[in-house]
C-alpha cells in the first residue's frame, strides 16, 4: 500500500484549520492587603464560598469571606512572594485533594502533595474537602466494637465503629500513645487508619510514623502533617483533607479510623484566621463558628446503612487541656459532639497508673451495644468495683485497723489497677483481655502478690496459648464466653502451678 | 468603625446618579465630573489639601469656590456637601463610581489593553469590534499601554476580567507544563 499524500494532507489541513490559538479568559481580582497568610482582593465579584483562587505566582488560596468591596482570602503556601496589586484569578474549582487506595503508606500534606520524599503519588480521584456529613437515613447504629487493644478502654469505655471518641488530657499524658496503639491494632483487622498530625514538631511526626512503620502498621495507614511550621490555613484544613481520605475508603464500604491529633492547634489556627480576617471574637478570642467547625467535621464520623456499603469511619479527636480543666471552651464544645471521652489524668500518670485512664470521668456513649457479649460478662462491675476502690483507698488512708471485708475489697481494687496496666505499643486480644479479667472477676489473681500481678498476666497469656488455644478461639469466634467450666479449670490450673517470686526464692535458696 | 472609602463613594455616586437620572442631565453631569477629575489628577495634592489640615479654613473655602466655576448646579452642590462633611479625599472615588454607573446604564466598558507594540488604526477598530461582541457593550473605549515584556498578543482587562492572549504567559504555561 502507498501511502496518499493528498489524503493525508487534506487531514492535516482540517485538523490546522481547527487549532486555534485558544485566549484564556479570567475573572481576575487585585490583591490589597496581604498579611499573616491571609489576603483581601478586590474585584473577584462571583467567588464562591471556598473556591480556590490562584495567586500571579502559583500559590492558592481559599476564599473565605465574601463581603461587599473585597474578598478574604487565606493563602494555602508561601505567602511571602505575594504583594499588593498583584493579580488573584479565580479556578471554579472547590478546594480539592487527592484521595484513594494509592495514598496509603504515604506522609502528605494538607494538600495531598508528599512530604516522605518517596516521589510523586498517582492518583486518578480527587475530593472536595468540605463536604456535607451523611444524614439520617444513611446511617446504621453503631454494632461493630473498633478493638483499641488497650484492656482498660475494650473494657471500660468500649469503642465501635463510626463512633467519636475524644481523648483528653493535659500534656504528656500519653493521648498520642492511645491513638498509635489502637492504629498498630488495627493490623490485619480489615481497617483503613487515618493519622492527622496538627500543629505538631516535625521531629514528633517523624517519631511517630517511624513507630507505625516499625510495628508494620504504616501499610495501611495514610498520614496528613501540617506541623508547627505551617502557615494557619494548612493548619486549619488538615482534619478535612484527612476526613475527605477517610470518606472515599467508607463510601468504598471499608472501615476507617482516622485520628486528630490535635483539635486544640486546629481551634488555635482558627482563631488566628479568623482574628486576621477581622471576624470578631468571641470567648477566649474564638470566633463564633468554631462549635460549627468541629461539629461539621466529627459529624463526618458514620457507620453507613447497607444501602451505601455499610462502610464506617471511626473518629479519635484529642484535645489537649491545661492543667486538667476540662471546662475551657474548646474542650467542653467537643466533649458535647462526641460520643464519649477518655479522660488521662496527669496525676495517675506519674503515679504509674499507665495508660492513666480517669475511670469516672471516662464514657463511651454508644460504645456498649459494641462491645462482645463476653467481655461485657467479665468487666461489667469494673467501674464500679474501681469507683467504690478509690472512695475506699482515700478512705483507709487514715487508718490501719480495717475489718476483712474491706481490707479483701482494697487487695481486689489494688489488683485490679495492676491488672489494668499496660506497656506501651502492646495491644493485646479481645480474647487475652478477656481471659485476663475472667481471672481477676473470680478471684483468682487475690491470692498473688501485687508485685507479681503483671507477670501473672503475662505467663497466663502464654499458657492459654500454648494449652488451650481453643479457648482463646472460641472467645475470638463467637464473642461469648466458653460454654461449661473449660475456661474456669484451665486458669484455676495455671493459677495453682503458678510460682510468685516469693516461692521461686525459698527453692532457690534450698 | 468609619466606613471605607468604597462605601463612602459608592453611596454618594448612587445617590447623585439616581438624582441626575430623573431630570435627564445624566449626560451633562458625566462631562462635568470627568472634567473635575482631570483637575484633581493634574493638580496632585488637591485632594489631600482639602481634606487636610494644613491649610486654613479661608483657603480651601477659596478653593472649593474655584472648584464650582461653571458648575451646574448638582456638581456645584456635591463638591459643597462633600467639603461640609470632610469627604473631598473621597471625591476621584467617587466620580469613578458614578462613571461606573454610566457604563452601566449606556452599555459602554472600559478596557485596559496592554500590547508589545503599538496598536494601528485598524487593530484598534477591529479590538473594539471583538470586545463590544464578547462583552454585549454598545461602546468600548480602549485604554491603551505598551509593555514590550509580554512578547506579542495582546492581554485585555475588562469588567473584572482578564483575557489573555499574550505570549510571555503562553511560554510560562508550557515551562509549568514541561517542569511537571
Amino acid at each position: 500500500m502507498s501511502i496518499k499524500t493528498e489524503e493525508i494532507s487534506s487531514l492535516i489541513k482540517k485538523q490546522l484549520a481547527n487549532y486555534q490559538n485558544q485566549v484564556s479568559v479570567e475573572e481576575t481580582g487585585t490583591v490589597t492587603y496581604v498579611g499573616d497568610g491571609v489576603a483581601r482582593a478586590d474585584g473577584l465579584e462571583n467567588a464562591m464560598a471556598g473556591e480556590l483562587l490562584e495567586f500571579s505566582n502559583g500559590v492558592y488560596g481559599m476564599a473565605q469571606n465574601l463581603e461587599s468591596n473585597d474578598v478574604g482570602i487565606v493563602i494555602l503556601g508561601d505567602f511571602s512572594g505575594i504583594r499588593e496589586g498583584d493579580t488573584v484569578k479565580r479556578t471554579g474549582r472547590i478546594m480539592e485533594v487527592p484521595v484513594g487506595d494509592e495514598l496509603l503508606g504515604r506522609v502528605v500534606d494538607p494538600l495531598g502533595r508528599p512530604l516522605d520524599g518517596l516521589g510523586e503519588i498517582k492518583t486518578t480521584k480527587t475530593s472536595p474537602i468540605e463536604r456535607k456529613a451523611p444524614g439520617v437515613m444513611e446511617r446504621k447504629s453503631v454494632s461493630v466494637p473498633l478493638q483499641t487493644g488497650i484492656k482498660v478502654i475494650d473494657a471500660l469505655v468500649p469503642i465501635g465503629r463510626g463512633q467519636r471518641e475524644l481523648i483528653i488530657g493535659d500534656r504528656k499524658t500519653g493521648k498520642t500513645a492511645i491513638a498509635l496503639d489502637t492504629i498498630i491494632n488495627q493490623k490485619d483487622q480489615n481497617v483503613i487508619c487515618i493519622y492527622v498530625a496538627i500543629g505538631q514538631k516535625e521531629s514528633t511526626v517523624k517519631a511517630n510514623v517511624e513507630t507505625l512503620r516499625r510495628y508494620g502498621a504504616l501499610d495501611y495507614t495514610i498520614v496528613v502533617s501540617a506541623s508547627a511550621s505551617n502557615p494557619a490555613p494548612m493548619l486549619y484544613i488538615a482534619p478535612y483533607t484527612g476526613a475527605a481520605m477517610g470518606e472515599e475508603f467508607m463510601f468504598g464500604g471499608k472501615d476507617v479510623l482516622i485520628v486528630y491529633d490535635d483539635l486544640s492547634k486546629q481551634a488555635d489556627a482558627y482563631r488566628e484566621l479568623s482574628l486576621i480576617l477581622r471576624r470578631p471574637p468571641g470567648r477566649e478570642a474564638y470566633p463564633g463558628d468554631i462549635f460549627y467547625t468541629h461539629s461539621r467535621l466529627l459529624e463526618r464520623a458514620a457507620r453507613l446503612s447497607d444501602d451505601l456499603g455499610g462502610g464506617s469511619m471511626t473518629a479519635l479527636p484529642i484535645i489537649q487541656t491545661q492543667a486538667g480543666d476540662v471546662s475551657a471552651y474548646i474542650p467542653t464544645n467537643v466533649i458535647s459532639i462526641t460520643d464519649g471521652q477518655i479522660f488521662l489524668d496527669s496525676d495517675e500518670f506519674y503515679a504509674g497508673q499507665r495508660p492513666a485512664i480517669d475511670a469516672g470521668t471516662s464514657v463511651s456513649r454508644v460504645g456498649g451495644d459494641a462491645q462482645v457479649k463476653a467481655m461485657k460478662k467479665v468487666a461489667g462491675t469494673l467501674r464500679l468495683d474501681i469507683a467504690s476502690y478509690n472512695e475506699l483507698a482515700s478512705f483507709a488512708q487514715f487508718g490501719s485497723d480495717l475489718d476483712e471485708a474491706t481490707q479483701a475489697k482494697l487487695s481486689r481494687g489494688q489488683r485490679t489497677m495492676e491488672v489494668l496496666k499496660q506497656g506501651l505499643h502492646e495491644p493485646q486480644t479481645v480474647s487475652q483481655q478477656v481471659v485476663t479479667l475472667y481471672a481477676l472477676s473470680k478471684g483468682f489473681i487475690d491470692k498473688i502478690p501485687l508485685d507479681d500481678v503483671q507477670r501473672y498476666e503475662s505467663e497466663l497469656a502464654a499458657y492459654m496459648h500454648a494449652n488451650h488455644q481453643d479457648l482463646y478461639d472460641s472467645i475470638q469466634k463467637s464473642g461469648k464466653l466458653p460454654e461449661g467450666d473449660g475456661l474456669h479449670n484451665a486458669v484455676a490450673d495455671f493459677t495453682k502451678s503458678f510460682q510468685t517470686s516469693d516461692d521461686k526464692k525459698k527453692a532457690t535458696q534450698k | 468603625m468609619s466606613l471605607d472609602k468604597k462605601t463612602v463613594a459608592r453611596r454618594y455616586a448612587r445617590a447623585l446618579f439616581e438624582l441626575v437620572d430623573a431630570d435627564n442631565e445624566v449626560d451633562q453631569t458625566y462631562q462635568e465630573l470627568i472634567a473635575l477629575r482631570q483637575v484633581f489628577e493634574d493638580n496632585e495634592g488637591l485632594e489631600s489639601a482639602l481634606a487636610g489640615v494644613q491649610m486654613s479654613l479661608d483657603d480651601k473655602k477659596a478653593l472649593v469656590s474655584d472648584l464650582q466655576q461653571g458648575a451646574s448646579q448638582y456638581v456645584k452642590n456635591l463638591i459643597q456637601m462633600l467639603f461640609d462633611y470632610g469627604r473631598m479625599d473621597c471625591m476621584v472615588a467617587i466620580i469613578d463610581e458614578f462613571e461606573r454607573r454610566y457604563d452601566a446604564k449606556n452599555k459602554r466598558i472600559h478596557a485596559d489593553v496592554v500590547t508589545a507594540i503599538q496598536l494601528d488604526k485598524q487593530q484598534r477598530d477591529q479590538l473594539s469590534a471583538n470586545l463590544a461582541k464578547r462583552f454585549g457593550a454598545n461602546e468600548v473605549v480602549l485604554n491603551e499601554s505598551v509593555d514590550p515584556e509580554i512578547l506579542g498578543g495582546v492581554i485585555v482587562h475588562a469588567d473584572h476580567k482578564t483575557l489573555d492572549g499574550s505570549l510571555s504567559s503562553k511560554i510560562k504555561q508550557i515551562r509549568r507544563l514541561l517542569v511537571r
